[in-house]
């Protein structure tokens, strides 16, 4: 048993020194790693704590947080051609090596209620939310019915740190089947499972660093290394199969006519308040991002529709948060389907967002 | 409860701590940490547990003088009436309904929606063979309720085995209170423990998605994908069942108790004979001693022991589960038995002396394992076939035509992967053969530190290449 107290310092030194060996590109390039996340959600946990380390490293005091969905993420692109990349270059283009640092937590999918959880994880972490850009579309205040939950991936974070917040959106994500554990044993299985083990640093980076080992395999063998784009980021009118797509029921949903409601009954209003009331007083700038309208001319020209898009312009202008909406301002030919962009529409986006938020500042 | 999860983990912590510290009170830690493990798969399962237990100790207590036999029965009646109710009731009604053309089970019928209570076919076995023993007089019977109930449901051993005998465990169990905290017991124990882990979690669970992807279209697979597809599910079904019984056999050590070997590198036998020597084991000998000598074993000549060994191990066969496969899985062991019987008295006919030097060739040796091998690989086959008896025959017909040997390019990498099981599996015979030579050196010549560093790297590699979900073991089924 003489190895055992070698064995405990190892440990210990493994702990400590771990998150620092594995390298930031392997965990947040420009935006977060969507398959590692979306696989387990806990692994965002890693790259707010990569984050973290890469503030302190460098001592960064002004940076840039964007929070919000997939259009934010630059999906279906790659990471090279996310908003992250372009927004940089336009940083750099206005203020030279005074440009901020900008940090890219946007995910696909992500709620309001999501974007709410993740200040407040933010703030267990230390990381500033002081100038954050958050953006949001016509789709995230739609009625829910009741897909999709209000929280789509941070439920388990939001019912630890805003229980009130949990409570009155939990009867909203049960109708969407999501059942915590409810016996003694449920909770502390999934608390041990969910929780303890990712203490344990080895643990919570081994998704990383297999894809470290993985880049490292393929660069011996001289294989490529494989794209993280998620999807076909072409425009969409090179596309053929758009069609079914775009009569699905979520995107029916997501366009729908029907009046919103923009009360705090909306989960989404209510969530967009938390928001609001977390950012009070800090640099934060809200962006409604736009619509393919050559593409969804039969959904957006519906009278309902642009009544709601004006009650809805005129509501976010009402709000105590710089807002802008940028709704027709990139050309449709931009775009890759009906709100995702492509590459260069990634490069317009950044850039009008950077101007509004420079001239804001 | 699974040995590779956080809260088993945190369990087997509590346990040894408690245990070492109050060695007064370790029947009754030991059963309340037995009941938790075995408790949380379903209060039912629990209950269903402690009733059959507390019959099988009650009759074996009663068996004396002119009731004995009565008793005997009503024990193993009720194990027996146990299994075959949660396990073979919907099978075989399901079966008459298609040889007599009757509805019999409703769908939405209690016995359509019977869920197997966890490692009741290794418990079973373990109350059957206490009670036979208890009757010839091999064994006293146990007295106390609770000393009994560890016997059976150590949790290190409960659901998936090794399948304990009375006097194997029960005498262990008498001295809990003797045990003290014994250093080389515990690295044994820590080492097995990791073996297993090593081997469910960095072996059998990446195995798994390939396994399940080549047998959910069996009906559509070439010779040779069959033959891969065996290769990979041989070497995921040991390295999830022997890692089980490391798991077992390392946890018992670091209570200080042992339990039986059930593997001993078995994909290195030449033999059917040898397999069943090293497969298993725990289940072979409790076949062999409670099924094939009750039959008569061999003492009633070669036709009768054929016929006998037959049976033992359809039955076998059986006892894996209620299908057709697993049937014809214990059969077909069955037949590789007797045929290898038949050949070894062939070769002592032909000339003792030359067939004595046969086996002591190393070509001659390493020819028997490969051929062995590829003979357990088409039980696998059957054993395994999701898509029925019938597509698991088809399969097994493609693979022994001569040109499914000729593996295409795009399989290279699979039998890459298993050349390098099969290597694992040899350093494991190699381990296994020399580990008391190996962990005295090991501690003798390598420094406390970078022993220490090897420990640390094992940890974080499980951590790491752990394969994500908790895959159950595959016995669990069982």
């Amino acid at each position: 048993m003489k190895s055992l107290k070698y064995v405990v310092l190892l440990l210990a030194i493994v702990q400590i020194a771990l998150p620092y060996c594995i390298p930031l590109k392997y965990v947040y390039s420009g935006r977060m790693d969507y398959e590692i996340v979306k696989n387990q959600v806990r692994n965002l946990d890693v790259v707010l704590e990569k984050i973290r380390l890469e503030i302190r490293r460098n001592h960064l005091q002004d940076y840039i947080l964007l929070l919000g969905d997939s259009v934010m993420y630059g999906s279906p692109g790659d990471s090279g051609q996310s908003v992250t990349v372009f927004m940089e270059e336009a940083a750099r283009r206005t203020l030279g090596e005074e440009a901020p640092a900008i940090f890219n937590l946007a995910f696909p999918a992500m709620q309001l209620g999501d974007l709410y959880a993740l200040l407040l994880k933010l703030d267990r972490y230390g990381i500033s939310t002081e100038r954050t850009i958050i953006n949001v579309r016509y789709a995230c205040f739609v009625p829910r019915e009741p897909d999709p939950p209000a929280v789509f991936w941070l439920q388990d974070d939001l019912r630890s740190l805003d229980r009130d917040a949990y409570k009155h959106i939990f009867p909203q994500l049960e109708q969407n089947g999501y059942s915590p554990p409810s016996s003694v044993y449920g909770q502390y299985k999934h608390w041990l499972e969910q929780s303890a083990v990712y203490r344990f640093k080895p643990y919570a980076y081994k998704d990383y660093i297999r894809k470290m080992l993985q880049h490292a395999w393929l660069r011996v063998t001289h294989q490529p290394i494989p794209s993280d784009a998620i999807g076909d980021p072409r425009p969409w009118y090179v596309k053929g199969d758009l069609e079914p797509y775009l009569n699905s029921s979520t995107v029916k949903q997501s366009f729908t006519d029907k009046p919103l409601d923009l009360t705090e009954e909306n989960p989404d209003i209510y969530f967009l308040q938390k928001i609001i009331g977390h950012q009070t007083g800090k640099d934060t700038l809200l962006v409604m991002t736009g619509t393919n309208h050559t593409l969804m001319n039969d959904y957006v020209e519906k009278p309902g529709y642009v009544q709601n898009m004006i009650s809805l312009d005129r509501y976010l202008q009402s709000q105590p948060i710089r807002y802008v909406n940028l709704e027709g301002q990139i050309p449709d030919r931009l775009f890759s389907d009906h709100t995702h962009l492509t590459p260069d529409g990634y490069r317009e986006l950044a850039d009008l967002i950077w101007q509004s938020y420079a001239a804001l500042r | 409860m699974l040995f590779h999860t956080p809260e088993f983990f945190v369990l087997l912590v509590v346990s040894l701590i408690l245990y070492y510290l109050l060695p007064d009170r370790r029947i009754a830690l030991l059963t309340v940490a037995n009941w938790i493990f075995y408790g949380v798969n379903g209060p039912g399962f629990l209950a269903l547990f402690l009733a059959v237990s507390t019959v099988t100790f009650a009759c074996a207590l009663l068996m004396r003088g002119k009731y004995r036999a009565l008793f005997m029965s009503v024990s193993i009646g009720v194990n027996a009436l146990n299994l075959c109710f949660f396990k073979y009731s919907l099978f075989v009604l399901q079966n008459l309904e298609r040889m007599l053309d009757v509805p019999l089970v409703r769908e939405q019928s209690l016995l359509s929606s019977i869920v197997l209570p966890v490692g009741i076919s290794f418990y079973t076995f373990e109350l059957i063979s206490y009670t036979v023993d208890v009757y010839k007089g091999k064994l006293a019977p146990s007295r106390n309720l609770l000393q009994f109930w560890i016997f059976v449901a150590f949790f290190a051993h409960l659901i998936a085995g090794p399948i304990m005998r009375g006097h194997e465990f029960l005498p262990q169990i008498d001295r809990l209170r003797e045990i003290r905290w014994d250093a080389a017991a515990f690295r044994l124990g820590a080492f097995y423990l990791l073996l297993g882990l090593c081997k469910k979690m960095m072996l059998a669970d990446y195995l798994t998605p390939q396994v399940d992807g080549f047998f959910s279209a069996t009906g559509a697979l070439t010779g040779s994908e069959g033959w891969v597809a065996a290769y990979l599910f041989a070497f995921q079904i040991y390295c999830d069942f022997s890692a089980y019984s490391d798991m077992a056999v390392g946890i018992a050590h670091l209570f200080g108790l042992r339990l039986m070997a059930n593997f001993m590198t078995p994909y290195l036998s030449a033999n059917a004979t040898e397999f069943w020597r090293r497969w298993h084991i725990t289940l072979s000998s409790w076949i062999r001693d409670y099924i094939y000598i009750p039959l008569g074993g061999s003492r009633k000549g070669k036709w009768l022991r054929n016929v006998n060994l037959f049976a033992a191990m359809t039955i076998s066969g059986l006892w894996h589960g209620a299908q057709w496969t697993f049937v014809a899985w214990g059969a077909y062991h069955g037949l590789l038995l007797i045929l290898h019987k038949g050949y070894v008295s062939l070769k002592s006919r032909l000339g003792g002396a030359s067939g004595a030097l046969l086996d002591r060739n190393i070509i001659y040796r390493m020819l028997s394992v490969a051929v062995f091998f590829h003979l357990t690989c088409i039980g696998w086959v059957l054993f395994r076939a999701q898509s029925g008896l019938r597509e698991a025959l088809k399969l097994i017909g493609r693979m022994v035509r001569p040109e499914a040997f000729l593996f295409p390019p795009e399989l290279a990498p699979y039998l890459w992967a298993v050349a390098g099981l099969f290597a694992l599996h040899v350093s494991e015979f190699l381990l296994m053969k020399h580990l008391d030579a190996v962990s005295r050196a090991w501690h003798r010549h390598v420094p406390a530190p970078v022993r220490a560093a090897v420990y640390v790297l094992v940890v974080v590699s499980v951590s790491v290449f752990t394969a994500g979900e908790h895959n159950a073991f595959i016995y669990f089924q069982f």
